[in-house]
């Protein structure tokens, strides 16, 4: 069964129990209660009631005794009957007799008897003369006053009974008659009477010694009394106990110390009380039904009946609730374990009580989590798998595609590099390719021409094998460049053949790139430029040889003709100097013009060199004016110089930049008459440095300024003014701001100035390699 | 009679193939109270570095006669101990860069383009080093 139903059952039960068993107790012991209340009040009315009797009785016999001392009655019973005043007497007497019947109503008759038992005188003239010497009221009554128990007078067919006294003469005692009163009873009767009054089924009634109802009786017709006979237990018990009251000295009332529950002369259940009225021999019965008794009780338990049922009903409806609240976690706890059971952990079980069923239940959630953590990991970990799996196929997928494609694009390179291999390997050109260590990869019929080594005796080797001593260090450099994806190109430099001999050679390299743009190697072509370095060289070799051996002559003019002027010879004279003077000034113009050949060819041969360095150029333009300083002087030129403050500086070769504002400053100057102005400015625009130098001077007339950047070209119009100048210097500025990136232009009149505008680019000079700077 | 400077004697050596030139330059140092010592080889060079051991300054040609050119006595002295500090001076007149640079590298003071300077402003630059050093 469920424990709700167990709970309640069992709560049901014991609460039923419970007021049974209340109500069982409490109606005994109320009925008890009441059966004794009701007990004692019956008790007094049949004591009341006993005594009334008593005390009516008495007052009976003392009206019959009052009469009984009459002394007119004795002495009439004293008369003789034949005396005169016998019947004066008797006249008397009977008026008297009449006078006391009036006065007590209940006295059917009244007679007296005399000594012979003769009635000599009655209120009811049809007894007189009547002998009942042998009836009790007369036999009994000789000493005391006796009372006759009920009887039905023949006579009168009444119901009465007597009270009879004797006559005594109070001189002897001798007892002269009876007095005898026949009294009605129902005086008697009403004495006891009244029972509706105070019950429904109470009753007082007599019974005589012979238990004869002699009283009128509630659940009895008058034709009962002196007929029926009542022998029931409380008559017999209230017989018998009238030995026990008149041994207790005349305590008459019967009490009964315990209540005895009886049964009446109806069959029914009562309680009774009984008293022994000793005068008469009769028993005063007081009894009433127990059932009347206990009606109150069964209204009572009626009550505490639905009552009960209530408390009942109301304990069967909070068992109902407390078996509910306790049930109702452990319910809750089933249903989250068939939810788990199922599978599904995240039911949330809501039992938080404090118990036992709560701990059970947070027991539960725990291990639901713990199982939900564990399922959630394996699926997890499943699914990781799963998409390892899916991965791992999709790679190998993949890299079957790829493979493909690879074989694909194989098949194609092999068509492609077969043709390109083709076209390497017939080059003139050597081309080797390399990997990253230089190692060699390929080396084509042109490598092996040049450097006489087969395919196949230097594959797999380093191509150290064909750098000179000297030039060992290149290779690292060359890798360095090629993993920097620069490109070298042209690059001047030797090698050495199979047979020792060196070889020059310009070399392009270039890196190699595998599919994704990685540098995995590098190519190198080598131009065998041994004739053209020779000419080259023979060409520098000549203008080097050359200047040379046109220097050492002129230095030796120089420096003699220096000393000469300062006297280290001795003092010339003023002529003497004078034509030292112009010995020296020719030569001066020599040097200059060797200079400036020598510039010219380097610059055609594009063997000068441009290494940028970071150059400051207004200091590069103050140090030329510094040194000009002597002609600017001489010829009193005012100089100004403007330069923008935030100049940066630029990546260009010093050199060339003190050449190109050497040339312009000093053609200003040397081309402006005496107190001239000349303007340097420096400024920069978003890409360039702009440098302009502007004089007031000769200018370059119109017809000629076409001319004027043309080797060895000088203007006529400073020819005449005898200047002196090589031709060659804005050729030479011409060609080194071309070859690096800037822009030269000038403005011109004639006698009026020239202003020229140089731009050099912010981005610098490119390093140039060569093999002579210009100077 | 040529002033001679009443201060320490410098000792200069000067190394130049060509006999005028070498003339014109030993008169005008001397002039400027310097003691010359001269040859026209590296191997001379050398020998007067080794043997006299007294000279404070070193006036070089690139050009020589004999095996040997400038750059390689320059080399020799600069890996020498005791004459490693001694100032060179090198006037010649080639100007390739290459070889300007590699002299600069093993340390000389200063590079002269001969035909470009004077006898006076050489040998100032000199006096003005030996003043400061």
């Amino acid at each position: 069964m469920k424990i709700k139903n167990k709970i309640n059952l069992t709560f049901f039960l014991l609460f039923t129990a419970v007021t049974i068993f209340s109500v069982t107790i409490m109606g005994i012991m109320s009925s008890r209660v009441f059966k004794n209340q009701i007990y004692q009040s019956i008790k007094l009315i049949n004591n009341s009631k006993a005594n009334a009797v008593r005390i009516f009785l008495n007052s009976e016999k003392e009206v019959v005794g009052m009469l009984a001392a009459s002394t007119l009655i004795r002495d009439f019973l004293e008369q003789e009957p034949a005396s005169s005043q016998y019947l004066n007497e008797k006249d008397r007497v009977a008026q008297r007799l009449d006078r006391s019947i009036k006065e007590v109503p209940q006295i059917y008759e009244l007679f007296i008897l005399n000594r012979q038992g003769e009635i000599i005188s009655s209120t009811d003239k049809t007894n007189e003369g009547l002998i009942r010497i042998n009836d009790d009221y007369f036999t009994k009554a000789q000493d005391e006053i006796f009372i006759k128990d009920l009887y039905n007078s023949e006579t009168t067919k009444h119901l009465s009974y007597t009270v009879s006294a004797p006559i005594k003469d109070s001189l002897t005692g001798e007892t002269l008659g009876v007095v005898v009163a026949r009294m009605n009873p129902d005086n008697l009767f009403k004495t006891i009477g009244g029972d509706s009054d105070w019950s429904s089924t109470g009753e007082n009634f007599l019974v005589n010694h012979n238990k004869f109802l002699i009283s009128p009786s509630r659940f009895n017709d008058n034709s009962a009394i002196l007929d029926k006979i009542i022998n029931t237990k409380n008559v017999e018990d209230c017989f018998n106990s009238d030995e026990l009251a008149l041994l207790k000295n005349n305590n008459y009332a019967n009490k009964t110390e315990k209540m005895v529950d009886y049964t009446d002369y109806r069959g029914k259940s009562v309680i009774s009380v009984h008293s022994f009225i000793p005068e008469t021999n009769w028993c005063l019965i007081t009894k009433i039904d127990q059932t009347e008794v206990l009606a109150p009780i069964k209204n009572l338990s009626l009550i505490f009946a639905s009552l009960s049922a209530l408390f009942v009903l109301i304990f069967l409806l909070i068992s109902l609730f407390i078996s509910k609240k306790i049930i109702k976690p452990i319910n809750d706890l089933k249903r989250a374990i068939n939810n788990f059971k199922g599978g599904n952990f995240d039911y949330k079980i809501t039992a938080t009580t404090k118990d036992e069923v709560g701990d059970l239940a947070r027991s539960f959630s725990d291990m639901a989590i713990r199982i939900k953590k564990i399922q959630n990991d394996v699926d997890n970990k499943i699914k990781e798998q799963t998409i390892d799996i899916i991965k791992k196929n999709t790679d190998i997928e993949n890299q079957k595609k790829a493979l493909l494609n690879i074989l694909e694009d194989i098949e194609q390179e092999k068509t492609r590099s077969d043709a390109l291999a083709g076209i390497v390997k017939g080059a003139e050109e050597a081309i080797v390719g390399e990997n990253l260590e230089g190692k060699i990869i390929t080396w084509n019929r042109g490598a092996e021409k040049l450097y006489g080594y087969g395919a196949e005796e230097v594959i797999g080797k380093s191509i150290k094998i064909i750098f000179p001593d000297n030039r060992l260090e290149e290779l690292n450099n060359i890798i360095k460049a090629t993993k920097n994806n620069t490109p070298i190109d042209h690059y001047q430099t030797q090698r050495k053949k199979k047979d020792g001999s060196i070889v020059d050679i310009a070399l392009s390299v270039s890196p190699i790139n595998d599919q994704e743009g990685k540098i995995v190697g590098f190519s190198a072509i080598s131009f065998d430029v041994s004739k053209e370095r020779q000419i080259d060289r023979a060409k520098t070799e000549f203008v080097s040889l050359a200047s040379h051996q046109l220097r050492t002559p002129l230095s030796s003019i120089n420096w003699y003709a220096e000393m000469l002027l300062a006297g280290d010879a001795g003092k010339l004279s003023a002529e003497q100097a004078n034509f030292v003077q112009e010995i020296y000034a020719g030569n001066q113009r020599m040097v200059e013009l060797v200079n400036a050949l020598l510039n010219v060819s380097r610059l055609e041969l594009g063997t000068f060199v441009v290494e940028p360095e970071s150059v400051n150029i207004t200091k590069s333009a103050e140090s030329v004016l510094k040194e000009l300083q002597p002609m600017i002087k001489k010829k009193n030129t005012k100089i100004s110089f403007n330069y923008d403050k935030d100049l940066p500086p630029l990546e260009a070769d010093p050199k060339l930049i003190r050449i190109i504002l050497q040339n312009l400053l000093s053609n200003a100057v040397k081309y402006t008459p005496e107190k001239g102005i000349v303007n340097l400015t420096i400024t920069k625009n978003t890409k360039n440095i702009l440098i302009k130098v502007s004089d007031n001077g000769y200018g370059i007339t119109k017809s000629q300024q076409d001319k004027i950047f043309d080797k060895l070209f000088r203007a006529d119009n400073v020819k005449a003014k005898d200047t002196e100048g090589t031709g060659l210097g804005l050729y030479i500025v011409k060609s080194i701001i071309n070859q690096t990136g800037g822009k030269i232009t000038f403005e011109s009149e004639e006698n009026k100035g020239t202003t020229f505008f140089v731009e050099l680019p912010l981005s610098g000079m490119k390093k140039k390699a060569g093999n002579k700077s210009i100077e | 009679m040529p002033k001679i400077k009443t201060q320490k004697n410098i000792n200069i050596l000067v190394i130049e193939d060509e006999r005028p030139l070498l003339e014109a330059i030993r008169l005008k140092l001397e002039k400027n109270g310097l003691t010359v010592v001269s040859t026209r080889t590296a191997e001379g060079a050398w020998n007067f570095l080794n043997d006299l051991k007294n000279i404070d300054v070193i006036w070089l040609d690139h050009y020589l006669l004999g095996q040997e050119n400038g750059l390689d006595l320059v080399a020799k002295i600069k890996n020498n101990k005791t004459l490693k500090n001694i100032p060179i001076f090198v006037v010649s007149n080639t100007a390739s860069t290459e070889k300007v640079k590699t002299y600069i590298n093993f340390g000389v003071n200063k590079y002269y383009t001969k035909s470009n300077y004077r006898l006076d402003q050489i040998i100032g630059d000199i006096k003005d080093y030996l003043d400061k050093h």
